[in-house]
């Protein structure tokens, strides 16, 4: 299960590990476009030949904020299919690595294993988009491995629970403000009957991606991937709307109060700011797109600009900040603002200040000089994760495929770094610190 | 996968202000690592002030220098695509400097402002001490970190590493001062008792004059002293923490395997990797699949100091079936050790154990950490690095051996169960605070 947004962290703005970069060994992956193969939405291929293993990805864009009925029906259904389609091999032990997980807007299953399991691990993927086939008890009995999960990452975890609470209070009855793994309450109320029915509504290829990356060549994969996709439905029924009613529905208005909750357990006063906005007129996408991801590094950075800098090293406002944006399916913007007033700071002080910070740079926009400081930062070190990690490409390709429809390669993600200009941040950056749709939610250990 | 080509070229070389380092090419890499290491333990501290050594590091890092503020110190390595870390372990302290071919010298000048010209800012102090406190203070009320503090009262006695290790009480890391801090730097960072180990593509010139820009005008001595030998013990029993305000319940169970790199660490390893690593371990597969009350349980090994390694098994389990669960563990337990890892399990198992040693070889910062342990445990730099070797010569006759025979016996382990269910389990001794488990010999 993944948060909406990354969780509450702390900022770690320090000094840091820049670069603590994955493989190394001759580096570039390669790209390769199969859409034409047939059968999914796009098909990409990495031959990365020094990669230990195969990885094989089915990337739905369907997740818990497609549900409707009792929170959490993604996440069931995505541990019945993961269980169903694991028997893909047979009985006993299967020889590849196995994993799912589900945030509000994706579900994404993983396999992993040598060329010699491509056959079994592209027969799981096509197996995804048939009914699991698991006894009425199994499935019953998966609630309470879900159960134990909520256990795990919710329960006796106020930060959890508090971060649950401010999306709901922000999107209301919104899918996006749907708890993914749900609660004990809607948990139990789930059903394999609901279960199947949101799969044969959401699961079809037609909307989902495959990508494969790994020691595996264009020649070994092509007729890999022709044999498996005979197996997909040849003529699916009618696509399914991208969940118009549920996911496309206009975002509600934010409410005028903000939220105030009084946590005991909570280590120390926590606040989230949360807010959305409708993108900047007439830019598109994939300026969007990079433009959110410098916009993001700023922020998050030390430099003049940053959030951390007048908060965090200057003034000892707050003990921790950090700030992430979010491209929706629904074409909005989104933020994720959290942090911790520091020692002997008020948490409405502190609160207080963030906004004024938020206002200024909002006003003022940020420096020309660390627009153009931090996009070298990103390109060098895009250029040095490019060299030395094929996973670099990987990574490139499933952000760019989430975010855009589309995966880039790396040299075009590089590349891409270029694109937004100053006016272009400063533009998103107003879109988001003026909107009208944010909320202020705080979290108090002792009693306000 | 192929293993690194230059596995075993392990050069030695000398900077030009002769400091001795071990290099091990890597021209394929994206960056270079020199990792210091400054040998010796800090149990010159009074056992009330033994959080000291965790945090002293990253105050050293995190306020930086007198030279220039802490954001035009990160900017600036930024810039270069530098980094550093510090941090401790019980018989050392380390020092990474990370670096790109062709800027390292920049990058050492910048870790020399840091280690010789700290800044030591009381109000950094004050907001580690806090977020440090907060941080345990949050540990001590999950179950798994109740359920480890029980088990290193159970077993380490008055040794000083109980502070360290358990952090409580953690009102003890508020009384560290500016003046204690800057004690420990006085007599950690040094150009002496120093090992220094590299791995990357920059050249040994350019790594020599690196070490000698990052040591410049350190003491020439260090005055580090180790900890007494831990002789931790483990009581057979089985021990309940019953705390009725508890969410849900947890089970630890711990028992001791010879110390990290002592030979046919590989073998326990593997072993421990088919108890409970991944989703087909046999823990996971026994306690999550079959008996539906888990969602997840594995199984590590770890050291409390280097004398001192333990084999565990913990996870949240479903209140309702915490003794099933224990017997459950029980059994596959001592299944594996009785008949060991089956012909049908052993090439999944060693394959991904294999794949994950190679990974780690071949990456700057793990093999330079791999010659620094090696040094630190008295094996040369090429042992060290042999380990992804190693992982791929196993044998299951071999592996099968090693657990049987230094695999402790499920009885003269540990379990400790936390549960908000006073009947939870049938226990041996039950407390209701961790701090009692000392009484359960």
């Amino acid at each position: 299960m993944r948060r909406f947004i990354r969780q509450i962290a702390d900022a770690g703005l320090g000094l840091g590990l820049a670069l603590f970069l994955g493989l190394a060994g001759a580096a570039q992956a390669d790209f390769h476009d199969l859409t034409r193969l047939g059968g999914f939405k796009k098909i990409y291929l990495l031959p990365a030949p020094n990669a230990p293993e195969i990885d094989v990805y089915v990337i739905l864009p369907v997740g818990e904020a497609n549900a409707t009925g009792p929170e959490g029906l993604a996440h069931y259904l995505e541990h019945l299919v993961a269980s169903s389609a694991d028997q893909a091999h047979g009985t006993g032990l299967r020889q590849r690595s196995h994993n799912a997980w589900t945030s509000p807007f994706w579900t994404v299953y993983w396999n992993r294993a040598p060329i010699g399991q491509m056959d079994d691990m592209l027969r799981y993927a096509t197996t995804l988009f048939q009914p699991p086939s698991l006894s009425d008890a199994f499935m019953r009995s998966d609630r309470d491995i879900i159960a134990r999960e909520f256990d795990l990452r919710i329960r006796a975890n106020p930060s959890a629970s508090f971060a649950k609470a401010a999306y709901r209070h922000l999107y209301g009855a919104h899918g996006y403000g749907r708890a993914v793994i749900g609660t004990p309450d809607s948990i139990a109320r789930l059903t394999p009957a609901k279960a199947l029915a949101f799969h044969a509504r959401h699961y079809t290829p037609h909307n989902a991606y495959l990508v494969i990356f790994g020691p595996i060549t264009l020649q070994q994969a092509t007729p890999l991937l022709a044999q498996h996709l005979a197996d997909l439905p040849a003529n699916p029924s009618p696509q399914p709307q991208h969940d118009q009613p549920q996911l496309h529905q206009p975002l509600p208005a934010a409410p005028k109060s903000g939220l105030q909750m009084h946590l005991p357990t909570l280590a120390r006063d926590q606040v989230l700011i949360l807010g959305h906005a409708p993108a900047p007129p007439n830019m598109p996408r994939r300026t969007l797109f990079y433009a959110k991801i410098l916009l993001e590094s700023i922020l998050n950075s030390g430099q003049p600009g940053g959030l951390g800098k007048p908060l965090y090293y200057d003034d000892f406002v707050v003990s921790n900040i950090s700030i992430a944006l979010q491209l929706l399916p629904g074409g909005q913007i989104a933020f994720e603002l959290a942090f911790s007033p520091d020692a002997e700071m008020p948490i409405a002080q502190a609160t207080q200040r963030v906004q004024q910070v938020m206002q200024d740079l909002a006003q003022n926009g940020l420096p020309e000089s660390t627009v153009e400081s931090q996009r070298s930062i990103l390109q060098i070190n895009s250029r040095i994760a490019q060299q030395a990690n094929a996973r670099y490409a990987l990574g490139v390709a499933m952000d760019s495929l989430r975010n855009l429809g589309e995966a880039l390669d790396a040299d075009s993600h590089h590349m891409a770094l270029h694109r937004p200009c100053t006016a272009d941040l400063n533009a998103l950056l107003r879109a988001l610190f003026t909107s009208p749709s944010i909320i202020t939610a705080t979290a108090t250990k002792d009693k306000p | 996968m192929a293993l690194p080509a230059a596995a075993f070229d392990v050069q030695s070389h000398k900077s030009p202000n002769g400091h001795s380092f071990s290099l091990l090419p890597m021209r394929e890499a994206a960056q270079t690592v020199v990792h210091f290491v400054w040998r010796g333990g800090d149990a010159y501290l009074p056992t009330e002030k033994g959080n000291l050594p965790e945090l002293a590091p990253v105050l050293l890092a995190q306020s930086g220098s007198t030279d220039m503020p802490i954001t035009d110190l990160g900017t600036q390595l930024n810039a270069i695509c530098g980094g550093l870390l510090f941090y401790s372990g019980t018989d050392a302290l380390h020092g990474l400097l990370i670096g790109v071919a062709g800027k390292m010298v920049p990058a050492a000048q910048l870790m020399n402002a840091v280690m010789a010209r700290p800044k030591f800012d009381e109000r950094w102090l004050k907001r580690l001490q806090r977020n440090f406190v907060e941080n345990v203070t949050k540990d001590q009320a999950t179950t798994g970190g109740q359920a480890w503090r029980a088990l290193r009262e159970a077993g380490m006695g008055n040794h000083p590493l109980i502070q360290v290790r358990s952090k409580t009480p953690a009102e003890n890391i508020n009384k560290i001062t500016i003046a204690d801090i800057k004690d420990w730097h006085r007599r950690s960072l040094s150009t002496g008792n120093l090992g220094i180990f590299a791995a990357g593509p920059a050249t040994a010139a350019e790594i020599g004059q690196a070490i000698d820009a990052a040591l410049q005008g350190l003491p020439a001595q260090n005055k580090r002293k180790d900890y007494a030998p831990l002789a931790m013990r483990y009581p057979g029993k089985t021990i309940l923490l019953h705390d009725p305000k508890l969410a849900k319940s947890y089970i630890l169970v711990a028992g001791p395997v010879p110390k990290n790199y002592a030979p046919s660490q590989e073998e326990r390893e593997l072993g421990m990797a088919v108890l409970g690593v991944s989703d087909q371990s046999r823990l996971h597969t026994a306690l999550r699949t079959e008996l539906r009350a888990t969602y997840a349980f594995s199984a590590w090994m770890s050291e409390y100091s280097r004398d001192s390694a333990v084999l565990y098994f913990q996870g949240e389990v479903d209140t309702a079936q915490v003794a099933k669960a224990l017997q459950t563990i029980e059994t596959t337990y001592a299944t594996l050790r009785q008949e060991g890892i089956s012909a049908v399990e052993f090439p999944f198992a060693k394959r991904l154990y294999a794949n994950r040693a190679k990974t780690m070889v071949s990456q700057p910062k793990d093999a330079a950490n791999m010659m620094a342990e090696a040094w630190l445990t008295n094996r040369s730099p090429v042992q060290g690095l042999g380990y992804a070797q190693r992982a791929t010569a196993l044998q299951r006759a071999a592996v099968n051996r090693v657990i049987a025979t230094q695999f402790p016996s499920f009885d003269s382990m540990t379990k400790i169960v936390v549960s908000p269910d006073a009947k939870a389990v049938q226990a041996d001794c039950v407390i209701t605070h961790f701090t009692q488990a000392a009484r359960c010999w």
